[in-house]
Order: C-alpha cells, then sequence, then structure tokens
C-alpha cells in the first residue's frame, strides 16, 4: 500500500487516540479547577483514567425489567461519538475523513447519541431514568436549532457546512478571519457548549440529589463496562465540543503541511486550546450557581439570538461570503 | 417632599433581624385568669407545677377533648406534645401545651379507662395532631375515635405487642398492610417515589411526591426507617446515664438533647445547677448552634450548586466543632453533659483564642450572605422558592428557624426563658416571606446572635467546670420532671418519670423536627422538583429525631 493509503489511516488512528485520551484528562482538569476554588486539593490528574480502568474490569449488572436497549445504549452512544471524531480536523488539514461528512452530520451524531441513552434511561422504568431522559430530550430540543444556526453562522462567509473547509479559510486568512460576525457566533457556541455537555448554569456534574439531576440521572442504572463507557463518552463529547471550538474560532496552528515536527506541534497547539478552553468553562462554573431548570431556554435563547445575529452581519451587512 | 408619617399609622417593616418584638396578644388572659379558666373547665383539680411553671391537671377521656380544645383555642396556647405513658396498670395519655412567658401552659393527663383502650381523638381540633395519636396507636395500642388517618407513622413492620407497652420486647412478626399514599388524579399527574435509599449519603425517608410535568402538586413524606426504639431504650436504666440516649436522638444536636434531658433530670430531683455551669451549657448550646446553622448556610449553597460558598461556609462550621471539641474532648460535644452539672471536666485552654474564632466566624458568615445574596444567579434560585406562610406556620406549629423564617417569633430562650437565658436578653431575627431567602438569612443571623451569646457566656466561666454529678433520688415518692431547650431546629423537649426504684420509668422525647416536617409537604406545593432538595435543605429536619 502506498503512503497516500498508509498515511491518513496512522493519522486518522493517532486522531483517535489524541481524543480518546484527552477528554477524561479534560474532566479531570475541571474537577480540580473547583476543588482549588473550594480550598481542596482535589483529586489526581489521573484519577477519571484509574476509574475508567476499574470500571472496565468490573461485570455489568442488569435490572430484570430492562431489555436488550439497556445493555447495547452505552456502546451505541459511545459510537455515535466515536463517528463524530473524524469530522473536526484535529491536527491536520484537510482532515484525514473530512470529506466523509459535515457538521449537520455531527449534530445528527450527538442527537443519536443522546436519543439512545434517553430511551435506555426509560427502559428499566426508574423514575429517575424517566425524569432524566424528559429533561435531557427538552434540553436537546432547545439547542439542536440552536447548534445548526450557529454552525450556519460560523459556515457562512467559508459558504460550507464542513468544519475544515471553515478552519482551512481561517488558516488561509490568517487574522483577517477575525471578525464581529465570529465572535458572536463564539459566544452563541460557547452557551451552546455548556448546555450540551451539562456544565454548571445548566446541569451539575458533582450532585448527589437525584431530583436534581439530569445526565446523572440516566445513567444510574448503570455500572462496570457499560457506567465507564457513558463516562468515557461524557469525556469524549466534552472533548469534541471544545475540539469543534478550537477549529472554528481558532484554526490557527493546525498543520497544512505533512511532517512529524508539523504533527508534534498541531498535537501541542492543539491540547493547549482544548485545555485553555476549558479552563475557562471550569472558572465559569465555579462562579455561577445551578439556574432552575426553566431559565435554560433563557441562554439558548441568548445563543439564537447572537447566532443570528452573527448571520446577519454577513449575510446583511457584510453582503455575503 | 412627603408628609411625615402620623402618630399610629403602619410604619413599613424595617428589614429582616431588626424588627421589635410582638406585643404581647393582650386577648391572652394572665396567670390568675387562666386558673379561673381551668377551674371553670369543671376538669378536676388544677395543681401548679412550680420547677416546669405550667399547670397540671387530670382529665378523663370523655371530657380529654373538649378541655384540649378549650386549651388550644381559647388559652392559645399550641399543643406541644402527646404522648402515652404505662403506669400504674394501665394506659395514660398527656398533652402539652407549652404557653409562652407570662402564660405559663398546661399539662393535660388522661387516664384510661381500665381494660378500655380507646381514647377520643383530638383531630377535629388539632390540625396537626395526626403523627403524635398514629404514634401512640402503634406504640402503646389506643385506639383514637374519630381519628381520620390510621395508618402506622414510625413502624414499618407488624410486631408481636406495641413496643411501648410494659413486658417483653416486641419483635417484628411479619408485614403490615401496605401503606397508602393518598393518590392525586388527572390527566398527567404522576406519581414520583423517591427513597428511603438516596442517591447522596443522607439519613433515609421515603418521599412520595404528585407532579405534573415537573410541578409539584402534592408530597407525602414517609419516615420511621431509623427508629430504634430510644425511648423504650431509656426505661430502667439509671437517670444519669439517660444522657447519652438524649444526645443520640439527633446526633448533630447532641448537646440541646443532653441539655434538655438534664433540666427534666433535675427538676425531678429537685437538683439545683450553679450558675457558672449553667453558662458554660449555655456556651456549649450556642457553639453547637453556630456549627449546625453554618452547616446550614453551606447545604444551601451547594444545593444551588454553589460550591464556592458552601466551602466558606463548611470551613466555618468545621472551626466551631474544633472550638467544641478543645472544649469537650468531642467534636459534636457528646458524653460532656450530666444531670446535675458535666460528666467530665470542660477543659477552658485559651479563651481568647475562642473568642477570636467567634468573632471571625460571625464576621465571615455575614461577608458570605452578602456575598450570596449578590450573586444573581444564587439569588434567583432563593427568592420565591419553598414559601412557607406565616399563617400555615402557625396553625401547623412549625418550630425554629423555619418558624421565624415565616415571620412567627418563636423562641425558647425568650419564651420559656431556662439556665443561662434568664438574665440574657436574646434578639430573634424573623424573616417576611417564608421562603429559602429568608430562611438562609434568618439562619446567618441567629449565627451571629449565637456567637454573641457565646461571648456573653464564656465571659462568666472561670478556668475549667469540674464535674458535678447529681445526688440519685431516694426511692419512693413518683417524680416527673420536664425539660426544654431551643435547639438549633426550634423547641426540644423531653419529658420523664421516674419509676418507684429511683431509675427511669417512661421517658418521652420531642425532638422540634416531629413538629416540622410537614413544613416540607407545605414548601415544595407548586415549586417544581429540581427546587425539591433546595427546598428540603433550607429547612434541614433530622429523620433520626421524627423516627426516634
Amino acid at each position: 500500500m502506498s503512503l497516500r493509503v498508509v498515511g491518513p489511516m496512522v493519522l486518522l488512528l493517532l486522531e483517535y487516540a489524541f481524543v480518546l485520551a484527552v477528554g477524561p484528562l479534560l474532566l479531570s482538569l475541571g474537577r480540580r479547577v473547583k476543588a482549588r476554588s473550594q480550598g481542596r486539593t482535589g483529586s489526581p490528574l489521573l484519577q477519571p483514567y484509574r476509574d475508567l480502568w476499574k470500571l472496565l474490569g468490573k461485570g455489568a449488572i442488569y435490572s430484570d425489567t430492562s431489555s436488550w436497549l439497556t445493555r447495547w445504549a452505552p456502546a451505541v452512544s459511545f459510537a455515535a461519538l466515536l463517528a463524530a471524531v473524524p469530522l473536526i480536523p484535529w491536527l491536520v488539514l484537510p482532515a484525514p475523513l473530512g470529506y466523509v461528512g459535515d457538521l449537520i452530520v455531527l449534530v445528527g451524531l450527538l442527537a443519536l447519541s443522546r436519543f439512545i441513552v434517553a430511551l435506555a434511561a426509560l427502559d428499566a422504568g426508574s423514575t429517575f431514568g424517566g425524569m432524566g431522559s424528559s429533561r435531557d430530550m427538552w434540553m436537546g430540543a432547545l439547542a439542536e436549532p440552536v447548534f445548526l444556526l450557529v454552525i450556519f453562522a460560523f459556515g457562512g462567509p467559508a459558504g460550507s457546512t464542513q468544519a475544515d473547509v471553515i478552519a482551512a479559510r481561517g488558516v488561509a486568512l490568517g487574522l483577517g478571519y477575525l471578525s464581529p460576525p465570529l465572535l458572536l457566533a463564539v459566544v452563541a457556541y460557547v452557551l451552546l457548549l455548556l448546555v450540551e455537555t451539562g456544565r454548571l448554569p445548566v446541569d451539575n456534574p458533582a450532585t448527589h440529589l437525584e431530583l436534581t439531576m439530569v445526565h446523572e440521572a440516566q445513567t444510574l442504572e448503570y455500572t462496570g463496562r457499560d457506567l465507564a463507557l457513558l463516562e468515557w463518552g461524557q469525556g469524549l463529547k466534552l472533548a469534541l465540543m471544545l475540539g469543534l471550538l478550537a477549529a472554528l474560532a481558532v484554526p490557527w496552528g493546525l498543520a497544512t503541511t505533512w511532517g512529524l515536527l508539523f504533527l508534534l506541534a498541531a498535537l501541542a497547539v492543539t491540547s493547549l486550546k482544548l485545555l485553555g478552553g476549558h479552563l475557562f468553562v471550569s472558572g465559569l462554573e465555579t462562579r455561577l450557581a445551578k439556574w432552575r431548570l426553566f431559565r435554560v431556554p433563557d441562554l439558548t435563547t441568548l445563543a439564537v439570538v447572537l447566532a443570528f445575529g452573527s448571520l446577519a452581519l454577513t449575510y446583511v451587512v457584510g453582503g455575503g461570503a | 417632599m412627603s408628609p411625615p408619617a402620623q402618630e399610629g399609622e403602619e410604619t413599613p417593616l424595617p428589614p429582616v433581624g431588626t424588627r421589635p418584638p410582638l406585643p404581647v396578644d393582650r386577648n391572652r388572659p394572665d396567670r390568675v385568669e387562666e386558673e379561673r379558666t381551668l377551674g371553670a373547665l369543671g376538669a378536676g383539680p388544677v395543681t401548679w407545677l412550680e420547677g416546669e411553671g405550667l399547670w397540671a391537671l387530670s382529665v378523663d377521656p370523655e371530657r380529654w377533648p373538649a378541655i384540649c380544645r378549650c386549651i388550644s383555642e381559647v388559652m392559645h396556647h399550641p399543643l406541644s406534645t402527646l404522648f402515652g405513658e404505662e403506669a400504674h396498670g394501665g394506659i395514660r395519655l398527656h398533652a402539652l401545651f407549652l404557653g409562652h412567658d407570662p402564660t405559663p401552659g398546661v399539662h393535660v393527663r388522661c387516664p384510661l379507662h381500665p381494660g378500655v383502650l380507646s381514647a377520643p381523638s383530638l383531630a377535629a381540633t388539632i390540625p396537626f395532631v395526626a403523627p403524635f395519636e398514629r404514634e401512640v396507636a402503634e406504640m402503646f395500642g389506643v385506639t383514637f375515635l374519630g381519628a381520620m388517618d390510621r395508618r402506622p407513622l414510625l413502624l414499618h413492620e407488624r410486631h408481636s405487642a406495641p413496643p411501648l407497652r410494659k413486658g417483653p420486647p416486641a419483635t417484628p412478626t411479619g408485614e403490615l398492610e401496605p401503606y397508602v399514599f393518598p393518590p392525586v388524579e388527572g390527566e398527567g399527574v404522576y406519581e414520583i417515589p423517591v427513597g428511603p435509599v438516596h442517591a447522596g449519603v443522607i439519613e433515609p425517608g421515603h418521599f412520595r411526591f404528585q407532579a405534573v410535568g415537573e410541578e409539584i402538586l402534592d408530597l407525602e413524606v414517609r419516615l420511621g426507617y431509623t427508629h430504634k426504639g430510644t425511648e423504650r431504650l431509656f426505661e430502667g436504666q439509671p437517670v444519669a446515664r439517660g444522657t447519652l440516649w438524649a444526645e443520640s436522638i439527633s446526633g448533630d444536636m447532641s448537646v440541646a438533647g443532653g441539655v434538655a434531658y438534664a433540666h427534666a433530670a433535675e427538676r425531678a430531683l429537685d437538683s439545683r445547677v450553679p450558675a457558672v455551669t449553667e453558662a458554660a451549657r449555655g456556651l456549649l448550646l450556642e457553639l453547637e448552634r453556630i456549627a449546625f446553622l453554618c452547616g446550614d448556610v453551606a447545604g444551601i449553597s451547594l444545593d444551588v450548586g454553589y460550591a464556592v460558598g458552601a466551602a466558606r461556609a463548611n470551613r466555618l462550621r468545621e472551626r466551631t466543632y474544633a472550638g467544641l471539641r478543645s472544649l469537650t474532648g468531642s467534636r459534636l460535644g457528646r458524653a460532656i453533659v450530666g444531670v446535675g452539672g458535666f460528666r467530665r471536666p470542660l477543659v477552658l485552654g485559651d479563651p481568647a483564642e475562642l473568642i477570636l474564632t467567634l468573632r471571625e466566624t460571625s464576621a465571615r458568615i455575614q461577608a458570605l450572605r452578602d456575598h450570596l445574596l449578590d450573586k444573581s444567579s444564587v439569588v434567583d434560585r432563593l427568592q420565591g422558592t419553598g414559601i412557607i406562610h406565616r399563617w400555615t406556620a402557625e396553625l401547623l406549629h412549625f418550630l425554629g428557624p423555619t418558624a421565624r423564617a415565616s415571620g412567627l417569633r418563636i423562641d425558647l430562650r425568650v419564651d420559656r426563658p431556662y439556665g443561662p437565658y434568664r438574665d440574657v436578653e436574646v434578639h430573634v431575627p424573623r424573616g417576611l416571606q417564608g421562603d429559602v431567602q429568608d430562611r438562609l438569612t434568618v439562619k446567618v443571623d441567629e449565627v451571629v446572635e449565637a456567637c454573641r451569646l457565646s461571648e456573653t457566656f464564656l465571659g462568666r466561666l472561670g478556668q475549667g467546670i469540674p464535674p458535678a454529678p447529681a445526688t440519685p433520688p431516694p426511692p419512693g415518692e413518683p417524680r416527673e420532671g420536664l425539660g426544654w431547650v431551643e435547639s438549633p431546629r426550634g423547641e426540644f423537649l423531653v419529658y420523664l418519670a421516674l419509676a418507684p426504684d429511683g431509675t427511669l420509668g417512661r421517658v418521652h422525647v420531642r425532638d422540634p423536627s416531629f413538629l416540622t416536617w410537614p413544613a416540607i409537604e407545605q414548601a415544595v406545593r407548586g415549586n417544581i422538583v429540581p427546587d425539591f432538595p433546595l427546598c428540603n435543605k433550607s429547612l434541614n429536619l433530622s429523620y433520626s429525631g421524627y423516627d426516634r
């Protein structure tokens, strides 16, 4: 096989390894920031990996009233998230498998992951699962239209909804890429990210109060390797959302030429972007209380307004791409 | 320019915490009239209990509802507790109506007719009497005629005999008939059963919600999962050991439980406690209050998802517990209070250090309150959440900070001053609306007041208080005593009667949570399901205190 075939495959494997590894680290970093803000040391940075290892080594226990759905959902959800990884340029431009789908596919994959988990949470018939599913689907219904709008806001100037095309335009333009519509779209995306990944003003990942849970309530029925997949999935989703933000908002640093040195540099830059982005989100979380459940639409409304503003600036004021 | 306020016109209410005390209700009869009223009931001779400051009378079951109704509705004394006792070969009911200074209150006894295990229910008169009667019914096998709620209260299994009757200990014999929660019907109404095992590490309790979507229509709480039969464990024990069980009623109010029991026992034994011991008890009580209420502030902050505020409040709580530990050797102040004084010497290390801690706590908790109420995302969760109206709190006789946040001015330290509180002025903060924010601010104000009182009591101590056990009573005459303490959750009552041989005969403990638990059912109606934990934490009721 020629390098033209093997090269992208190796690169893709490298990207998968990077994304899978960085997800738990992001979760751990967020917990660290929160612990520090409360005057605690916090758990070691590698703790999530140890937890995953422990959970993966355990068998699974299923409720007698559950069906195949409960058994399959964690794998399907995880697979949907894995399938979304090549859609984002992590290290090089163009992304090795970037042509297989655009960001609308990514929204669909995230929705599939959310949907299957919500369905499985209803399966066992426990109250909390149902409650969590109801809330999660409601938030999903609020967040997905906004997600699409934000994608159009990012993609408008490039005339594409494909992440590596948008990023390539940014890299090509250099600092000229920065514009008021882009800033509006970035703010809208950050608000969306809080909803999509269940961060603090929307959902409290650290809570032990079953009646306030959203995502946690859906995973209450799971143990062992299934729980590991769901938790890893959370880290993966966080990495995806942050990775997309990094690619769309600050695409500089992605390698456009092949070479080990360029690759390593891109790896370092992308890691820094993800960690920096998550430090910002976690810092935001420590300063906010959880909002009352029915205040979530306020957040998505704001995101809609910002995304629309961005689109209007691009097409009406700016006269189009 | 606005015209000056006219004399006698209603001036706007000053902010929470600085309101003047309510004027004494002029319709309330004074002490002499009270005796006349009681005499006119024709219930028999009325005696005055000097130690307790209560009238005592004995009625037969036929007149029991009428007399209790008169005390509750004409004399305006709320029912504080109702319990049973097996003595002199029969069952006797006790009802305690604790009045507020200067009106005393009444202790009504009602011996049931020999061989008849039934009494008329008070349900038609006193809206919150059901839990009391349900408990007496299951613990003594007494049937209350006319009671609307006959479900068991604390027991989850059938027993070989009513557990509080004399005789061999009762053992579980099988299952009870299913416990029925009144259903709510309608389109889209569904039930949410929560507990008794919860996702967090908390005490067990079952909550049955009736909800539409996220809105709570109704909630019923079922407890009893931590019932330990503590009241029976007291029986036959020496008086001096009783403090240990009284402290275990609610572990986070150990000192309050111990002191309430000690007061009851000291009244039964006619034993006097020196002023310095009382001041030391006051210090421990107030330190416990500070730690407890700081914990409440932390809990409220944590339940709105603001962990930074929780960390700051928890630090204050732990510092106070550390102070309590250096004084007593126990973080919770366990096994230090004794009948007649203290069980062990109280170690007063460096009072200056304690004073510094108290002043810092007082300043920091106020700074934390300001910080929390400055954060829009926090205030949005607190305001208008879990409202308990003043008239609800009064009607159902809620106690402690819960009642005060709803605007009631009840505090035993002022209403029936005991021990060290007889010669200090206690400022009682109150809320206006009765929502979670009012409960938060009332609790913070109480911490500030407790810091001030602790410093006052600390000033009255010398260098260490030696233990002073009370003398055991001479066997013979029947003795009884009532003790009350304003615990961090409110009125804590202990009634004890000594057996002829001088050991404990019957001990009844009424934790404030027993009366205040229904507050959660009132608070959450119309709120959304995810706000329930916040309402619950703002009330912070004791499961163990209810179940005993």
